[in-house]
């Protein structure tokens, strides 16, 4: 430990932000190999098995070689600038909310004081980068699909930041590590049960549930994931990334399975005990070893973040695509008013106890 | 280090300003726009007031921002939407609007001069902000709900055409 | 610093009318029979709203750490403005459900959210009265010019409603844009000071070396409100939102915003910086006789009562300004405010009055129109009609024995005593040239033949309306005393102009 305090922070920094380039970059690779087996597995198909050897595991990477070797298109009439600039811009935002995100006990990039607001606010330029690219692409279809795009994702930010309200007034801070220490515990203690610093965790239950099944909900429309993936419709609704090809192609691809990873990674810190282990037995505490304690509790936390990914590809291959309509009737007129009544019920709660 | 970092931040935040008034497409001063307000967020965490800049990031660069670029598009496509500044008098008389700001800004500043007193280093975080909004500031902060309140219903009246709907079909309603 | 709850006594009012509109405006999703429903509520709720306005009235002094103040004028402008939105809700319902076989005036408005925009005016402006703080004087002006804006441009199937709307929308947006410019320098320049009493305070400790951009902050937080109150020259807007916006928004807006602009006026420059004001005195004066004489003269040629009525109110503006000049002086600053509280009740009823005749008289016109020349030959058909309008005209002329006499003279006596003596003789003549124009409608009524008859059909609501502005006119001008001791009793119990002796009334730690 002494040794790692000797390290200048500057050096820190940069081996934490290369870190989590590898682990991001591997978690994609991965993620899409994953959703290809989800999916033949919801169809009854055996999906990838050549490439590899064992059960396709290489396919991915002989995906990317291709998109990076393909011919890179721009459109003659696109705006140059914005057009290249976009791809990186979505990456970026989603990547910079990684800075936060607690893989263990001392395990995060910068436990910010305002830290579940910092991803609130960086996240919400992914929507910038999307018009970006529907705009600059100059093509109607794809400027209507950055329209659907942002007024998707703004409908849906306001359900997801009032759905995480619920846990902050519960626990009275917004620092990823402070809201994570107070589910110690087992399962019974994480703050999808309604537990938070002790207080009558009973009553809490139903609206700590409600606003969890909200979040999850919502992010899958914040991360344009079926059934709210209207922005991309890859198979049939032209979305904003229709002129895009190559490797900028590759990065919204490679944002979005970022993002994925981003939404159920706050969802697994704010509700489901983040690296705590869902037994009090199978942790390492900080006393014991540093080093495992750290290890353990990363794992726990990518265990618990990858179940949800799981889940998110499972519901994609599961449901039918929303209407535009119906996907802002379900924002506004259902989500909205639950999650209000929910923050307002819980603050009672918090006020009263 | 932060010398360094403000420097940097500062710069970019100048050059993206003037960017924003010098570019001749619309969308393209906006996305300066953001920019600069990302840089200011920059600064403010700089000052200790992660909270302030975190909001300044939520509210302009990501909701108001985002408007702005929504009704330009809706507006028109590229290629036509240039700024076009009627005659060279207009131009100039928005120079010396311009130049009467700053000439304003630049005698309070030069008054105030350089204080030497250490900020608060508390004066950024979340309960700081939130003990002068819920205690100095709470009869503003329930009037400026009220305000938002006003506008939001006075959007729907203005834009809703019909008096009262004949059809209440939701598809209907929702397309139109 | 911490929370008083008794400070929410002070905000009784408010509170209540917020609650109205939210309650009127979800009302009008439940129930069927809607229209009339919906305007008994308000009605009602706006008489609740009065009473608490007047039962909260001894309490003086500040609340929320400054923010807002309980006090006397702010307690009197409040009923006041409350009697405002009560005639414009009365006036509405008939005027935007028009009768089957006129011009298609005012369908395609939800009663609901037009009521509920008129009580969010109506709370805008009531914060504003009794705001003490600049944050509370902008937040103010803000929820009011919003919902006004939404006013405006309501009918928005009529282009000129829309042109209302834009027009007064982004000229206001201009003027908040001065407004908060100079709220800033004025925190700069006072050391971080929001607080009126706070700021006059600073600016005495400041001594005679005051810092240039301390008179710029006054000059533009000057322009911002005088957009507001429609002065000249920032009055450009005034007459094409008047003329495009729906008729009883026009008597509401003419009437409410610059009851409660002009409050804020003489509490941000009487009350906050009367150091500074060898300054803006004369500032002040220039644009009181500038906005009487432009407002008159132009009034004379206009052809359209709606617009005549505009120019007038323009007119108005520039004698209440007078008083506002008077309050700054801590001499007459009683005589001078309990004068405008006067004279700002005896327009309403004047004027809400000529407009509730104006809306009459236009649904009986098939092109639904506002010309003068439609009131030639009234009197013979509609003789009470026109004997009303006769009144309220003869009233906004300002000759005895109506309100409107009495409040000229309380206006201009206050200042004739705190020694603006040419300025009040620029006034007298001005209301001199006024006559001609509030004359010829009378004169039109009863000396010039008919041309088209006008079949006017009268509506209980609108005919109550114009009995109680009626009444009230001459009640107050036959017999002044009662509502001139209740404004002189109010304009006592206001904070002071002098920040000296405001200190110990609204005392407290930064």
């Amino acid at each position: 430990m002494n040794l790692f305090h000797q390290i200048p922070l500057e050096i820190r920094w940069v081996v934490y932000v290369v870190a989590m380039i590898v682990f991001v970059s591997l978690f994609a690779l991965f993620a899409i190999w994953l959703e290809r087996k989800v999916a033949a597995w919801a169809q009854d198909r055996m999906g990838p098995m050549e490439t590899g050897g064992f059960h396709g595991w290489s396919q991915t990477i002989a995906d990317m070689i291709k998109l990076l070797l393909k011919e890179d298109i721009i459109p003659d009439a696109a705006d140059r600038g914005l057009f290249k600039l976009a791809p990186y811009i979505v990456f970026t935002s989603s990547f910079a909310a990684f800075a936060v995100l607690p893989f263990a006990a001392n395990l995060i990039g910068s436990d910010l004081n305002i830290g579940i607001y910092y991803i609130v606010a960086v996240s919400s330029l992914v929507v910038i980068s999307i018009i970006m690219a529907g705009w600059a692409s100059n093509n109607k279809w794809s400027l209507y699909g950055g329209m659907r795009a942002a007024s998707q994702m703004i409908s849906y930010e306001i359900p997801v930041a009032l759905s995480l309200l619920v846990p902050i007034l519960l626990v009275g801070s917004l620092s990823m590590q402070d809201l994570v220490k107070v589910q110690a515990g087992g399962f019974w203690n994480w703050t999808i049960f309604g537990n938070a610093l002790g207080r009558g965790s009973i009553l809490q239950l139903p609206f700590t549930i409600v606003a969890f099944i909200i979040y999850f909900w919502a992010s899958l429309a914040e991360v344009n994931r079926v059934p709210f993936d209207l922005p991309e419709g890859e198979s049939e609704i032209i979305g904003f990334h229709v002129e895009y090809s190559a490797m900028r192609f590759g990065m919204f691809f490679f944002a979005e399975f970022a993002n994925m990873f981003l939404v159920s990674g706050v969802a697994v810190a704010l509700f489901l005990g983040g690296w705590h282990a869902p037994f009090p037995f199978l942790e390492v505490s900080a006393e014991t070893s540093l080093i495992w304690c750290n290890v353990i509790g990363t794992f726990w936390f990518i265990g618990k973040a990858l179940i949800l990914v799981f889940i998110q590809m499972w519901l994609r291959w599961t449901l039918p695509r929303l209407r535009v309509d119906q996907l802002m009737h379900v924002c506004w007129k259902v989500f909205l008013p639950f999650s209000f009544a929910n923050v307002l019920i819980v603050s009672l709660l918090v006020v009263i106890s | 280090m932060e010398l360094i970092l403000f420097i940097i931040t500062a710069l970019v935040a100048l050059v993206s300003a003037f960017m924003v008034i010098t570019r001749r497409t619309p969308i393209a001063s906006v996305l300066y726009l953001v920019l600069t307000f990302f840089c200011l967020a920059v600064l403010y965490v700089m000052l200790g007031a992660q909270f302030i800049a975190a909001m300044q990031i939520v509210v302009y660069a990501g909701a108001i921002m985002v408007l702005f670029l929504f009704v330009l598009m809706l507006l028109s496509q590229r290629g036509a939407q240039t700024w076009e500044v009627a005659g060279p008098m207009r131009k100039w008389l928005g120079f010396a609007a311009a130049g009467g700001v700053l000439l304003v800004a630049a005698t309070a500043l030069q008054s105030v001069g350089v204080s030497d007193t250490v900020l608060d280093p508390e004066i950024g975080t979340v309960s700081s902000v939130g003990s002068a909004l819920f205690r100095r500031f709470l009869l503003p902060f329930e009037v400026a709900s009220v305000l938002l309140l006003g506008a939001i219903i006075g959007v729907v009246a203005m834009v809703k055409r019909k008096p009262y709907p004949s059809e209440t079909e939701e598809g209907v309603e929702h397309g139109s | 610093m911490t929370f008083n709850p008794s400070d929410i006594l002070t905000i009784v009012p408010e509170i209540a009318v917020v609650a109205l509109a939210m309650l009127v405006i979800l009302t009008e999703l439940l129930i069927t029979r809607r229209e009339t429903v919906l305007q008994l509520m308000t009605v009602a709720g706006l008489l609740v709203v009065m009473a608490l306005a007047v039962l909260t009235f001894d309490k003086a002094g500040g609340a929320f750490n400054g923010m807002t103040a309980g006090d006397g004028l702010s307690t009197f402008m409040k009923a006041l403005l409350a009697g405002i939105a009560l005639l414009a809700v009365l006036m509405s319902r008939d005027y935007l459900t028009p009768p089957t076989d006129a011009g298609g005036e005012g369908r395609g408005v939800r009663h609901g959210e037009y009521y509920g925009m008129l009580l969010i005016a109506t709370c805008g402006m009531m914060i504003l009265v009794s705001a003490t703080d600049l944050v509370t004087v902008f937040l103010g002006i803000e929820t009011t010019s919003i919902a006004l804006y939404v006013l405006a441009g309501i009918r928005s199937e009529r282009a000129r409603s829309g042109e209302a709307a834009l027009k007064y929308f982004l000229l206001g947006a201009f003027a908040t844009g001065f407004l908060l410019y100079g709220m800033a320098l004025l925190y700069g320049a006072t050391g971080g000071k929001t607080n009126l009493t706070e700021i006059g305070r600073a600016i005495t400790d400041l001594g005679p070396d005051r810092p240039v951009y301390l008179y710029m902050g006054a000059g533009l937080v000057m322009i911002g409100l005088m957009f507001k109150v429609a002065a000249v020259p920032f009055h450009f807007w005034a007459p094409d939102v008047y003329q495009g916006s729906p008729t009883p928004v026009t008597a509401f807006m003419s009437a409410g915003p610059k009851a409660a602009a002009l409050t804020a006026l003489i509490r941000v420059f009487a009350g906050a910086l009367p150091d500074l004001s060898a300054a803006w005195g004369p500032a002040l004066w220039v644009v009181a006789a500038l906005t009487m004489t432009l407002g008159n003269i132009v009034a004379i040629s206009q052809k359209d009562i709606k617009r005549m009525l505009a120019y007038s109110s323009i007119a108005h503006a520039g004698y209440l300004l007078v008083g506002a000049l008077a309050a700054a002086n801590t001499g007459t600053y009683n005589s001078a405010t309990a004068g405008i509280m006067f004279y700002l009740t005896a327009y309403y009823l004047m004027n809400i009055g000529a407009f509730t005749i104006a809306i009459l008289v236009s649904r009986a016109r098939e092109n639904g129109d506002y010309q003068i020349d439609d009131y030639k030959g009234m009197a013979a058909l509609h003789p009470w009609t026109s004997a009303a309008m006769a009144l309220f005209m003869i009233s906004l002329a300002g000759i005895p024995p109506t309100a409107g006499f009495f409040g000229k003279l309380y206006v201009f006596s206050a200042a004739v005593k705190a020694g603006y003596i040419s300025l009040v003789v620029i006034a007298v003549l001005n209301s001199a040239l006024s006559v001609f124009y509030y004359l010829r409608i009378v004169v039109y009524m009863y000396m010039q033949p008919e041309v088209k008859p006008a079949r006017v059909r009268m509506a209980p609501a609108m005919a109550l309306v114009i009995v109680i502005c009626a009444l009230g006119i001459l009640k107050f001008g036959l017999l002044p005393g009662d509502l001139m001791r209740w404004a002189d009793r109010s304009a006592s119990m206001t904070v002071k102009p002098s920040p000296r002796a405001a200190v110990a009334l609204n005392d407290h730690d930064q």
